[in-house]
This record gives structure tokens, sequence and C-alpha cells, in this order.
């Protein structure tokens, strides 16, 4: 846990992101837009959709600048080189842990017990990681030799905060945007672990299922694929 | 890192045939790396005619070399002759233009001494975190664990973060880790310039005892270094292996090539 060495707060600092999500997007979209929120309280569905988010987006931001931030490791040692984006996975993963342990305690604190669905939770983050890791190998090979890319990444998680079912559900949606928002290949894990962890939420259906294990696997393969081709060059071109 | 190449004979830990590597020039009139450029290049159909336009630099021109298990080769050469090149292909960092490299057994490289440190941990994690790093597996490192904090002569720090470490501490430290990897084949580049005068001693004797009955290729401008461990000298000049025998006569042709003026190119 080097991340919170000579820090006060320590791994404290994991909750922040969630606690602020919580307070700021749960008064935006439930208290002000009186989003439909399936009897729940809106904190708490905003809460289990900040879980997967900001597990996906801290491994693609700290995945994607993990090579081009590191040149004097790039440059002087050999090592398999996929270990760069993909050990932000282990770390955050740990995050990850700590924040569905306050997710528990939130729950017990407002009374509610997950239903028996919650075993089928793991699903939603295995294909969280895959997509992060999947973005976070593109992006980091691209970074190494175009720099633009670093610019892109807090671009990038802005839109997808706003256009992933994170503070909002899926089903508060009118009925023809739905299918729009079922298109972004993360936005089934994020309804699936709130099916399963929250009573009363709608399960989200089988073709957007499909559709987003297509999309993940794509991501992955292709970023795989591409970051592969592209380490031989890197300490030429970083 | 390990590798049985098929062309490597067994009688050999290193063997390279034809190996070159050639970097592209940037010139200022032609665009150089940028998303801005590469975009412009495919729209305006550049790349179709001005591909080759390019001047090349050879930084390695057709390299053979056959090393053999217990011999330690210093490999010299004035500044810009491609030492530093040949020993980054030699580590797998980056790719050959041309031509092949096949081992036998364990590869291992120290280009620089702490690379991959990290400030925040205690030398005890980062022990733990560069073995790893250099390709050390746990048990290992564990086994070793005592040998290595005892050849840093750390003592009382070994719990405290390095970045509070004098760099005489650092570099002690991390030439402990290094020296106590155990490859086939190891790969040094002037690292052993570390620490006081007595520690240096210690380096070199730790190079010749423990890497003695593997292969070792070494870059060094010290030639009392040279002298110190090595069995043969290759010499290079721009890119091209131009000496390759006994230390002695390596290290005179060295001095005659570093002697005479412009020996390499701007």
């Amino acid at each position: 846990m080097v991340r919170y060495r000579q820090t006060l707060l320590g791994v404290g600092w994991v909750l922040l992101r969630p606690l602020l999500a919580m307070g700021v997007f749960g008064f935006l979209f439930g208290t002000v837009a009186k989003l439909d929120s399936h009897g729940l309280p809106y904190p708490l569905i905003v809460l289990v959709g900040m879980l997967p988010w900001q597990f996906f987006a801290s491994v693609l931001s700290e995945g994607a600048n993990s090579v081009a931030g590191n040149p004097a490791l790039v440059t002087k040692i050999y090592f398999p080189r996929l270990l760069m984006p993909a050990s932000g996975l282990v770390l955050n993963t740990v995050d990850l842990g700590v924040n569905c342990l306050f997710l528990a305690g939130v729950m017990v604190w407002y009374g509610i017990a997950p239903p028996w669905q919650v075993v089928f939770a793991p699903l939603a983050l295995v294909l969280m990681a895959m997509a992060a890791l999947g973005a976070a190998l593109w992006l980091s090979a691209l970074t190494v030799r175009y720099r633009d890319f670093r610019a892109l990444v807090p671009v990038l998680l802005q839109f997808g905060i706003l256009t992933t079912p994170v503070a909002f559900t899926v089903a508060a949606l009118p009925g023809e945007w739905r299918w729009w928002a079922w298109l972004n290949p993360l936005a089934w894990p994020v309804e699936w672990l709130r099916w399963c962890v929250l009573p009363g939420t709608v399960m989200p259906g089988p073709k957007a299922m499909l559709l987003s294990v297509a999309g993940c696997s794509l991501l992955l393969f292709s970023g795989y694929w591409f970051f592969r081709r592209a380490e031989a060059r890197f300490a030429d071109v970083i | 890192m390990s590798s049985e190449h098929p062309d490597c004979p067994p009688d050999l830990a290193v063997r390279i045939r034809g190996l070159g590597k050639t970097y592209r020039i940037h010139e200022a009139w032609l665009p150089g790396i940028s998303l801005k450029d590469d975009l412009l290049r495919l729209a305006t159909l550049r790349w179709l005619w001005r591909r080759d336009a390019r001047r090349e630099f050879h930084a390695l021109d057709g390299i053979d070399l056959d090393v053999r298990p217990g011999e330690v080769v210093g490999i010299l050469g004035g500044n810009g002759a491609g030492k530093s090149t040949l020993l980054k292909v030699l580590c797998r960092i980056t790719p050959p233009s041309s031509g092949w490299i096949a081992y036998r057994g364990r590869v291992a490289s120290i280009l620089e001494v702490g690379t991959g440190f990290h400030p925040d941990l205690s030398g005890r994690e980062n022990i733990y975190l560069n073995g790893a790093i250099l390709g050390m597996r746990r048990a290992e490192i564990n086994a070793r664990f005592h040998e290595i904090v005892a050849f840093s002569e750390i003592g009382e720090f070994l719990d405290e973060p390095v970045k509070h470490y004098s760099s005489g501490m650092f570099v002690r430290l991390a030439f402990a880790i290094a020296a106590h990897l155990d490859p086939d084949v190891l790969i040094i580049d002037e690292v052993l310039a570390v620490g006081d005068e007595r520690f240096r001693a210690k380096c070199l004797d730790r190079v010749r005892g423990h890497f003695a009955s593997r292969c070792v290729l070494f870059v060094s401008h010290d030639m009392e270094a040279v002298r110190a461990i090595c069995t043969r000298t290759l010499v290079l000049e721009h890119g091209r292996l131009v000496f390759d025998g006994a230390v002695e006569d390596g290290i005179s042709r060295y001095r005659t090539q570093v002697a005479a003026p412009c020996a390499s190119p701007s």
C-alpha cells in the first residue's frame, strides 16, 4: 500500500471519493431531480454504482500512464511490460475490497439486507476488470508514442461517469433512451451489481449482457494484441 | 527471463550473428513523432514517397560474437561507439533491426543501479521489489536476504525509507541486490563504480568470485576494473566490432581509438 504512505488518513482516502459522490449525486439526482430510487435511499443507489466505476476509473487512469510515466524502468530493465498496466488491477482490487466493506456498513446502517443473488455480484466486477485492463492496455501503449492520449483520459472518464448508470438507474430513464444506455458495455455490469446487492432494483436483460460480454472481451483481447505489438519499440520511442 | 534458444550450441552461453540496430535521424524539415504529424503524413499520402527520405544511423552494424560460460568479456569503445546500444539489445530492452541473439540459460542485467527503487518504501521492502523486477523469485530473495543486507552494509537503516538514504547507501543496497542474482549470463553497464574505494574493490571481488563460472558482459571506461575482472575484451567503433581478443591488446586498441580526434560522429 505504497499509495497511502505518508498520508494522514491512510486507507481512509479510498472512501473519500464514494462518500463525496454519494453526497453530491445523491442530492442532485435524488433530491433535486427526484429520479426513481426503487424505494431505496438514493445515496445507496449512487454508492453501489460508484464501487465498480471507481475501480474501472482507477485501473484505467493509472494503467494508461504506467508505461510513459516510468521511462527509467522501460529503458533500463527488461521485464514483461504487460505488468505495468496490469499492476493497477491488483492494487485497486484491494481498494475495491475496502469499499465493499464500507458498503456493507452503510447497508447495515440503513437496515437493508442484500437479496440472495448477491452471490452473483463478482460477475460484474470481472467484466469491469476486463474492460478496464483492455482500455488501459490500449491507452498505455498509445501514450508511449503519442502524449495526446494523456489528455484524453480525464475527458473519457468524465464522459463515462455520466453516460454509465453510476448515479442513476437505467429504469429511471425515459423508455426510448434506455436502448442508448445499454450500448455502453459498462452499463450492464453496473446495473447487474446493483440488482445483486440492492433489493427491489430491476434485473438487467440478457441482450444487454451479451452486448457487454462481447464489448468487454473485444476491448481486452484487442488491447492485449495491440500492446504486445507495440511493446518491443517502447524503449525506442518513449 | 530464461531461454534455451535452439540456435545456441550447448558449449556456448551467448551466440550473436549479424546483429544490427538502426535508428532514423530526425531532421528539422521532416515532422517528428506526434499524433498530428503522423495523421498529416497519412492524410497527405506523404508516407508514399518520403518514407525513405530520412537519414539512418547505424548504432550497431553486423556484430558476430560467441561467448562461452566462464568468460568475463569487457566491452570497450569511445562515446557513441555503440556499447550501450549493444547492451540494450542484449537485454531485450530494444529489438535488433537485423540479426539475432541466442542465449543458453537465464539472463540478468544491471544497466543502472537503483532503477525501480521506490523512494517511499524501506530498504527491506525495496530488496523484495527490486529483486522481483530483476527476475528473482520470492523464495530466492528470502534465501539470500541476509547476505544482501550484509553485503550492502546498510545495517540499522534497513527499515528506513530509501529516500532518506545517502547516495552511497542507496547504490550500495542497489548493487548488493544485483550482486546476488543467479543468472547464467550477466550484463553489466558501468555500475561497478559505486561507493568508496573499499566497496568498489568488494564489488569487483564479487563479480570475479560469484560470477566466475557464468558468463559476464561488462561495459566500462575504467581500465583498472577491466584488467581486474575481464578474461577477454571487445572494442567497438562506429557500431562495428573492430577487435576481439586478449585484455591488454584490447585496452591498447581502445586507447588509440579514443586518442584519435573525432572518433565518433557528432
